[in-house]
């Protein structure tokens, strides 16, 4: 795997402490799946207070990465190398127990479909304070009336009565703040939000996502913001990671990668997301990322890429993989030999 | 039509409406006496070889109101009529012919197909249905449409779960075509997809579009998607069609308050977080209980005590502008996060 000079890791450079949450270096495989582990070398910091967005297309690792740092990786998968930082405790080394008493009080989930994640068999109050009676040894009673007051916290009508409702009672938007609320029960310092708002309508969705990002300023709150939707990253993000077949291929500042995006992936995402025709037909990015997986050297967009075969630099591309380095701009990475850094170095 | 005299006799002939509804009403009943006002009381018409976008909230009907175009259910009142005839009772052969010509695409590709089947014995079943006997020609069939949308005769062996989105959407519309039906119904045909995958579902109903000579409503509460591949947009809220206009009139002319609310609430790669400014409290109230007067008045940012009382009526705000609302000239200019330059669509030719 490719060797990252320490320098060049991201969030390394930040100033006071270090980041909440710190991927290095992380590689997650399935053994009985053929072609480069799902996870390849992938690195990730995610500072205090701050709103992270992981974008890339499905099948990208995204949503695995998130279920690591969890600990809730699916069966067949295994970490093989790495580690993940979380609040300066490496997660990939505690034991189950401990990872427990993590899960909830340290670190949260949202999920895609609400409604799905809720026990459709249990009321909803009791499922926001299960964590926070598991974690803070809150007895019944006050869970109850902690519950509606969670309730109230993100914005539910009617607290009291909808915390004896069930999961099919409710709305989506309204699951999914039911859902917020569990996970800041146990005032966690981070929430991993995976595509929080897909399956929700533009008028919900702006309700939600304005509800995380105030919950970060009230409560000082980390965020990790797994979307493949680049209006809710503008909107969101301080901060932007994209991921190509396991690992990240261009991270910076929210707007330096919409306004100078730097690699060819980032570029061909963002132009595909743009509904916008150019010769009467919309750009899509060519090829997939299942491709990626069956190279074994060079870098693994150089099959979809327009850049490197518009620059004749294909043989440079397929010998090896680029590193992550500085593109001009502070805290701006990407992982490309087109980029402005190794252009600019001939 | 003396009106028309500045444009051919084509494009006149190209918009005369394929499908009109006239008040299209269903109700579901929903115990205890109540009743579901899904759809209630819809006014619209579908011309010849046009993409209608269809806009609106979860809840709002729009899917419903496709399921009873389509008869899927039963209007509980009204009349839909289809090529000039009225359908709204249509059974039997007359329906069973009709099933031919109006298709649906369905949002979830995923759950689109038998899981226990190969997408090949899925794809041939509506073949069978209407009576193709001959194997040969439902093979030659098949491979016509499946080249037509893309995918590989491999893919007729495998079953759903071994099958991306994209291709699984593909195959989604490939059956829709299949019978060459001429009114297409698409459901939210890319909300489950990635960007780069719907640019490609997009491009394909464009092309088959016009290959095919097709008309087709597109169902979406994403307006990225309308703004790009539609004609002309209505704006449903509650069971009723709002607001309908062209669709650059709708975008850069909003005159119904909600749909200057959805126009907001749309975030675009420009968006900054200033734009998240919200617009619209609460989620739509139910249409068990709809409210009196105007029903969008509960969330209305612009409501007057007029609106609680009076249902306001279909007033005309330009050409092929209607909308319906009270106050429709006094909304102001369109909410910044939309404003720029219209995309030219394969549909809109410049």
């Amino acid at each position: 795997m490719t060797e990252i000079p320490v320098q060049e890791r991201p969030g390394r450079a930040r100033g006071q402490a270090g980041p909440l949450l710190d991927i290095r270096g992380l590689r997650v495989d399935f053994p009985d799946i053929d072609g480069a582990p799902a996870i390849d070398g992938m690195d990730l910091a995610v500072g205090r207070g701050e709103i992270v967005a992981l974008v890339g297309e499905s099948g990208s690792g995204k949503s695995l990465t998130a279920l690591t740092v969890m600990g809730l990786l699916p069966p067949g998968a295994e970490v093989i190398d790495g580690d993940v930082v979380l609040d300066e405790e490496d997660v990939l080394s505690v034991s189950p127990k401990r990872h427990n008493k993590i899960r909830g009080n340290k670190v949260a989930m949202l999920f895609q479909q609400p409604k799905v994640m809720l026990d459709p068999t249990a009321r909803v109050g009791g499922q926001v304070t299960e964590s926070l009676r598991l974690h803070r040894k809150v007895g019944r009673r006050e869970a109850k009336s902690r519950a509606v007051q969670l309730l109230k916290d993100v914005g539910i009508p009617e607290p009291k009565r909808r915390a004896s409702s069930f999961a099919y009672q409710l709305s989506g938007g309204m699951a999914q703040r039911v859902m917020i609320a569990a996970a800041l029960s146990a005032d966690p310092e981070l929430v991993i939000a995976d595509e929080p708002t897909t399956a929700l309508d533009v008028t919900v969705q702006a309700q939600i996502l304005q509800l995380l990002k105030q919950k970060r300023d009230d409560l000082g709150l980390s965020i990790l913001l797994i979307t493949h939707d680049l209006g809710i990253v503008s909107t969101m993000a301080d901060r932007v990671a994209v991921m190509y077949a396991g690992r990240i291929v261009e991270d910076g500042a929210t707007r330096d990668i919409f306004d100078d995006p730097q690699h060819p992936y980032t570029q061909a995402l963002l132009r595909a997301s743009l509904l916008e025709a150019e010769r009467g037909e919309l750009y899509s990015i060519p090829g997939s990322v299942v491709q990626a997986r069956e190279l074994d050297h060079g870098c693994r967009f150089l099959p979809r890429c327009p850049v490197s075969a518009a620059l004749g630099i294909q043989e440079v591309c397929g010998s090896a993989e680029p590193v992550l380095s500085t593109c001009g701009k502070q805290e701006h990475h990407s992982r490309c030999y087109a980029s402005r850094e190794y252009a600019e170095a001939g | 039509m003396t009106t028309v005299v500045t444009e051919d006799v084509h494009d006149w002939a190209a918009s005369s409406p394929l499908v009109e509804l006239h008040d299209v009403v269903k109700h579901f009943p929903a115990g205890s006496g109540k009743t579901v006002h899904s759809v209630d009381g819809v006014d619209l018409a579908v011309r010849k070889g046009e993409v209608l976008g269809l806009v609106g909230e979860s809840g709002c009907g729009k899917s419903t109101l496709a399921r009873t175009i389509l008869r899927a259910v039963a209007a509980s009142s009204g009349h839909i009529v289809f090529d000039g005839r009225d359908i709204t009772r249509a059974k039997g052969k007359e329906l069973k012919a009709l099933r031919r010509s109006m298709q649906f695409v369905f949002q979830d590709p995923y759950g689109a197909f038998d899981p226990k089947m190969s997408l090949g014995t899925s794809l041939e079943a509506p073949l069978r249905h209407h009576g193709m006997k001959d194997r040969e020609e439902r093979r030659e069939r098949m491979m016509a449409m499946l080249d037509r949308v893309g995918l590989e005769e491999a893919i007729l062996e495998r079953r759903p779960s071994e099958c991306s989105g994209g291709q699984l959407q593909r195959m989604v519309i490939a059956r829709a075509l299949l019978l060459k039906p001429r009114f297409l119904i698409c459901d939210e045909p890319t909300s489950a997809l990635d960007a780069s995958i719907r640019a490609q579902i997009l491009n394909l109903l464009v092309e088959l579009k016009e290959q095919l000579d097709l008309t087709l409503v597109l169902i979406s509460h994403d307006l990225r998607v309308v703004r790009y591949l539609c004609d002309r947009v209505a704006v449903m809220y509650l069971g009723k069609i709002v607001e309908v206009a062209p669709r650059d009139e709708l975008f850069t002319n909003p005159r119904h308050p909600y749909t200057r609310v959805l126009l907001a609430a749309t975030l675009t790669e420009e968006s900054t977080a200033d734009d998240m400014v919200l617009r619209l409290k609460g989620e739509p109230p139910s249409p068990i209980d709809i409210p009196s007067g105007c029903r969008f008045h509960p969330r209305c940012p612009m409501a007057q005590d007029v609106c609680s009382v009076k249902v306001p009526l279909v007033s005309v705000a330009g050409p092929e502008h209607t909308v319906t609302c009270h106050f429709w000239d006094e909304v102001g200019p369109p909410p910044l996060s939309t404003a720029g330059p219209l995309p030219t669509s394969p549909s809109h030719p410049a």
